[in-house]
């Protein structure tokens, strides 16, 4: 069970707070629902984002039942892929405001960095144990 | 089972031992290491604070530049806050001042400068703060351009503080023309990395410029010959305060900054600061170091038997003490590697956050300074361990091997 939690609960805790982070714990800018200011986009795609992530933490706690233990280096592939986008979304792909002193810069942009490779990161190597334990079980 | 016989198939040495040791009591070990972690991380967090506030604090003494600033009077808040708080602002007086004061006596240098703020259309609405400077008279603002700007500043040209968007063409937008940049400053943490510097008669084009364009938000009119804030060097031999008493008589209407204040004050505040945080450095190591020390007694106490089985088996007493601080060591080095690696993940995103919250200016330290910090931080909890498991080793092997495995017959 500890196990199991392990695995999971990192992507679980991580997608929460990816979801529900940029309009609580770090907000962005105030004035969330004007669409000229590139942190709106970030909070809406980062709502999805770590919705999915929480999601496939779920899933990871719960697939060692039932000898689903296969799916687990599948799972953390896709929670590593996941924790890239939640990095990439801030970083390159949609942005925060240009301002330096703009609450979305200084708060929400590292936080969601941090997050997303603090949860990269995690994912890699649980993969890669999940991966070895698979391909010991088969052998 | 073939995995287990296969790592034990070679002699155990002192480290090996320590390394099973560990994995074997996991619990014990976590809860250790997350103890040498809190001091890995409020060493090396401190550490990077007190360095970066310290060279923001020497950033903007070295920008300030003039011993004095005249500005209007009431506007010395304001002036302020645009040189240290990156708050765009202007203001206006009579430009005749600076002749006046370049008269008195005790005054080497005047150099007059314009503020005026500006919609950046490039980035999110947000102020931007214009420095006009006479460049024939001018000593604060082109001998750190010098550094970026071999060949001075052209009429036309600006040159950009470091949060400033410039354009991948070199240029900057401003009420709806563009700009060519120069050069960007390095980051400073004063209102210079929010600010766009340019000669006045650059500022008379913009001026223009923005007064033809057709703007939602047009740029206040200049007065001809006015000007924001008189910078003034102070010759050798008189005090900045005296001088500035007197400039304050003479002239009525107008407020005076002394720079040599300003840096004190803030000065001041990071003194409390950087105090405060040496201090809970000291306590939370002194802490830690008792607390690992009692730990290691308590665990040296519970293992006594493990022990008086190595005596048996041959292990000499300096061999048990080594087998302990082995341990204390591995366990403190993986410690503080988690804390410094933790303290390196809050500090170095959230510096500007920091500096922010602090209102106290801050530069992230340079490569060399980080990596002796962690070096030293990393090193400083690494050697707590022996030097807090010294008693436990000593303990380890000083009971009677026979009479302790007998105990409880």
């Amino acid at each position: 069970m500890v196990r199991r939690l392990v695995a999971g609960l990192p992507a679980v805790l991580v997608g929460i707070l990816v979801a529900v982070g940029p309009r609580t714990l770090f907000p962005v800018c105030e004035g969330l629902d004007d669409p000229s200011m590139p942190c709106h986009w970030t909070a809406l795609v980062e709502a999805g984002v770590g919705g999915v992530l929480a999601l496939l933490g779920v899933a990871l706690i719960l697939c060692a039942r039932g000898g689903a233990e296969s799916c687990a280096p599948g799972l953390h592939v896709a929670v590593f892929l996941d924790a890239a986008l939640a990095l990439l979304v801030p970083t390159a792909l949609v942005g925060v405001c240009q301002g330096a002193h703009m609450p979305c810069r200084l708060l929400t942009l590292p936080a969601l960095a941090v997050l997303g490779s603090l949860l990269m990161l995690a994912s890699a190597m649980q993969g890669w144990r999940a991966f070895a334990g698979v391909r010991r079980g088969r052998g | 089972m073939g995995g287990r016989c296969e790592r034990f198939s070679y002699p155990l040495g002192t480290r090996r031992l320590a390394w099973e040791n560990i994995r074997s009591r996991p619990f014990r070990s976590l809860c250790l290491m997350l103890a040498a972690a809190v001091v890995g991380c409020s060493l090396f967090g401190g550490s990077v604070l007190v360095i970066g506030l310290e060279r923001g604090l020497r950033s903007v003494g070295e920008r300030f530049g003039a011993d004095l600033m005249v500005v209007p009077a009431g506007a010395a808040r304001k002036a302020e806050a645009i040189l240290l708080g990156g708050d765009p602002g202007y203001f206006h007086f009579d430009g005749g001042v600076a002749d006046k004061i370049a008269r008195m006596d005790g005054v080497e240098r005047v150099s007059p400068q314009l503020f005026m703020t500006s919609l950046s259309a490039d980035c999110c609405d947000a102020l931007v703060q214009l420095v006009a400077f006479d460049p024939a008279t001018d000593f604060v603002v082109q001998p750190w351009l010098a550094r970026s700007l071999g060949s001075g500043l052209r009429d036309g040209e600006m040159v950009a503080g470091n949060n400033i968007l410039v354009r991948p063409d070199r240029t900057v937008r401003l009420f709806g023309r563009r700009y060519p940049v120069a050069a960007k400053l390095a980051r400073t943490s004063t209102g210079f990395d929010t600010s766009l510097f340019m000669s006045r008669a650059t500022a008379r084009q913009v001026v223009a410029a923005a007064q033809a364009e057709e703007l939602d938000s047009p740029i206040d009119p200049v007065p001809e010959g006015a000007v924001s804030a008189v910078m003034v060097k102070v010759a050798e031999g008189h005090t900045p305060v005296y001088v500035a008493w007197r400039i304050r008589r003479d002239n009525p209407g107008v407020d005076v900054i002394v720079s040599q204040s300003v840096v004190s004050a803030i000065s001041g505040s990071l003194r409390k600061f950087t105090g405060r945080v040496r201090d809970l450095s000291c306590a939370i190591w002194l802490a830690a170091a008792l607390i690992l020390a009692a730990l290691f007694a308590g665990s040296a106490n519970g293992r006594k038997k493990e022990f008086a089985l190595l005596r048996v088996l041959g292990a000499t007493k300096g061999r048990l003490a080594a087998l302990v601080l082995c341990e204390s060591a591995l366990v403190c080095a993986a410690g503080g590697a988690l804390g410094v690696a933790l303290a390196a993940l809050a500090v170095f995103p959230f510096n500007a956050y920091i500096g922010v919250k602090l209102q106290l200016p801050m530069l992230t330290p340079a490569p060399e300074a980080v990596a002796a910090l962690v070096v030293a931080s990393f090193a400083a909890t690494a050697a707590l361990g022996p030097l807090a498991a010294g008693f436990a080793a000593v303990k380890a092997g000083a009971s009677d091997p026979c009479l302790t495995l007998r105990e409880g017959e």
